[in-house]
This record gives C-alpha cells, structure tokens and sequence, in this order.
C-alpha cells in the first residue's frame, strides 16, 4: 500500500471551505481512504467549533460611556491656522462694521442695528454670560461673526 | 451615512459589540480589550476619512487586530509589561463557576488567550471576525498559505490544550 500524506493544513481549509476544486477532490479522497486524515479533521473541527461556540463578552458596565468621553477627547478640533484666520476674518469684519455703521449715543439712540437695547445677543442668550447692555456695537458685531463657528 | 460611508457615531452603536468581542478574544482579559477598543475607535475616526465601503467589519477587525499587535510588540520592548502566558492569570480558573457552559467558555478562552500569538490572531479573525483567508492575508500582510498554515497549527494546539494530545 503506497504511503498517504500526513494530515495537514488542507483540513482546515477544508472545512473553511477555503480550497479550490482540485484540492477539494484530493482532500476528498485523502478523507476516503485514511482514519487519519478522518480523524484530524474531526480534531480540528472540534477546536473551531470550540472557538465558534463561544459566546459574546460582556461588556463590562460603564464601558462606552468612557469611549463616549475618549471620542469627546479624540474629536478633531478646528486647527490653529484656521482658527487664525477665521479671527482675522471676524476681527475685519468688525473694523468695516466699525466705519460704515453709526455710533450708539449713549443715550440709547444710533441707528446701527444692534441699537435697540431690548435685543440680546445670540451669544448672550447661549451663554448666560451677559446681556446686551454690556457691549458696545463692535462686540455685538464679532460676537454675531463668530456664533457659527462655536468655539 | 453617506455613499455607503459610516459615520463614527454609527461605527460604534453598530459595532461596538463585534469590535469588543475581537479585542476580547485577542487580550484574553476585559481590561485590554477596552484598550484595544477605545485605541481602535480613535483609528477608525481618522480612517472614516479615507474608508472605502467594502466589507466594514473586516476593515474593523484589521484595525483592532493591528493595534493588538502594535501593542504587543510595543511590551516585548518592555517585558515587564507583557501579555500574561499563564492562562490563570487571564481567567480564574472555572472551579467557582456553576455553569457548565460558563466554565467551558473560561476553558477556550483561556486555551486561546495561550496560544501564541501568531496563531490566536489568525483562529479569531477567523473563527470569532468570520474573515476569510484571504482578508486575513491582506489585514496581516502575509501569503494566504502562511493564514492556513497558522489556522490549522493552531486549531490543533487549541485542541490538544483542552482535551490532550492522546499521541
């Protein structure tokens, strides 16, 4: 009887169902003629089946609150060369609005738009900070420029 | 999502599982795999930006895959931080357990998490991420022959750990 191949890698891949035709057949045969090949896959099955059956870890409680946080931690931020020149862009903004718009009297009079001392800021509102009263017609304008981006 | 390309957010409600049971499957312990996770969650926002839609859990599972073994290499620099080998160390041993199949599980994981690394990369992208060879290959770098190679040496020794070698 001519000698057959030890059992080998094939196997696994033969349950994978990684092989190609050709091997498949010689892996069939290989099953056919040898216990040993019958009982290596058996072996092999077994420790995939093993490893298959396990079930899901819990995951343990808390867990992706903290990669909330991590991710809060990890959240691209507005990079420092943007940040300059949306400041640069707000910061010119503000010096036309300072020539073109008119000056608020002290009185409460002008007639540039953030002239009425009963509108609040968006920013005002958001943040709670402090009202329209404490801020001059430049503030309200920068302020008003630089609520989209949030920062 | 938009073309086919997951937001972060939904990356990890949608997968948060898969991506904690690979890591735990490749740590052997709960406190690693959340490292695994959160580190592999930073990688999976900066690639979003490059993803291409494909398999999304195959691509998951090479991330998290990756940073395993870049955190493994990064303790064999250091071995006092090293990766236990000693099984008892990850799990406590199932004498406590009530359940069956509780203390099988323990078993397997503990049998897994000894195995040497190479081949408990390959049996749980395999048997735990469902990945081809193929993908396997690509996510590790190697021949396709060399993830079969690996597969079956370590099926077997998982085999041979839990019931014995009757050779």
């Amino acid at each position: 009887m001519s000698s057959l191949p030890e059992p080998d890698d094939r196997l696994s891949a033969y349950l994978d169902e990684e092989l190609d035709a050709t091997e498949r057949a010689a892996v069939d045969d290989l099953l056919a003629r040898s216990e040993a090949w019958r009982a290596g896959l058996a072996e092999v099955a077994w420790a995939r089946d093993a490893v298959r059956s396990l079930p899901a870890p819990d995951v343990p409680a808390g867990f992706w609150a903290t990669v909330g946080d991590e991710r809060s931690r990890a959240a691209p931020v507005r990079s420092p060369w943007s940040r300059r020149v949306l400041a640069g862009a707000a910061a010119a903004a503000a010096a036309v609005a300072i020539l073109v718009l008119p000056v608020e009297r002290p009185d409460g009079g002008g007639g540039g738009p953030s002239g009425n001392g009963d509108r609040t800021s968006v920013r005002g509102e958001r943040s709670g900070f402090r009202n329209d009263d404490d801020r001059n017609p430049v503030e309200r304008v920068v302020d008003a420029l630089l609520e989209p981006f949030d920062w | 999502m938009a073309d086919g390309v997951p937001t972060w957010e939904e990356v990890a409600r949608d997968h948060g599982r898969f991506l904690y049971t690979v890591a735990y499957r490749l740590a052997g312990n709960d406190s690693d795999a959340q490292d695994l996770v959160q580190e592999a969650l930073i990688r999976v926002r900066k690639g979003l930006e490059t993803y291409e839609p494909g398999s999304l859990e195959g691509w998951l599972a090479r991330i998290v895959t990756n940073v395993f073994l870049d955190e493994m290499r990064r303790r064999r620099r250091r071995p006092t931080e090293a990766f236990p080998a000693d099984p008892d160390w990850v799990l406590p041993p199932a004498a406590a357990a009530d359940e069956m199949t509780e203390a099988l599980s323990d078993e397997i994981q503990a049998a897994l998490a000894a195995l040497p690394d190479e081949f408990r990369v390959a049996v749980v992208l395999c048997d735990v991420a469902d990945l081809s060879y193929e993908q396997i290959a690509d996510a590790l770098g190697v021949p396709v022959g060399t993830v079969r190679s690996r597969l079956h040496r370590g099926r077997r020794l998982l085999r041979d750990a839990l019931i014995g070698n009757p050779r």
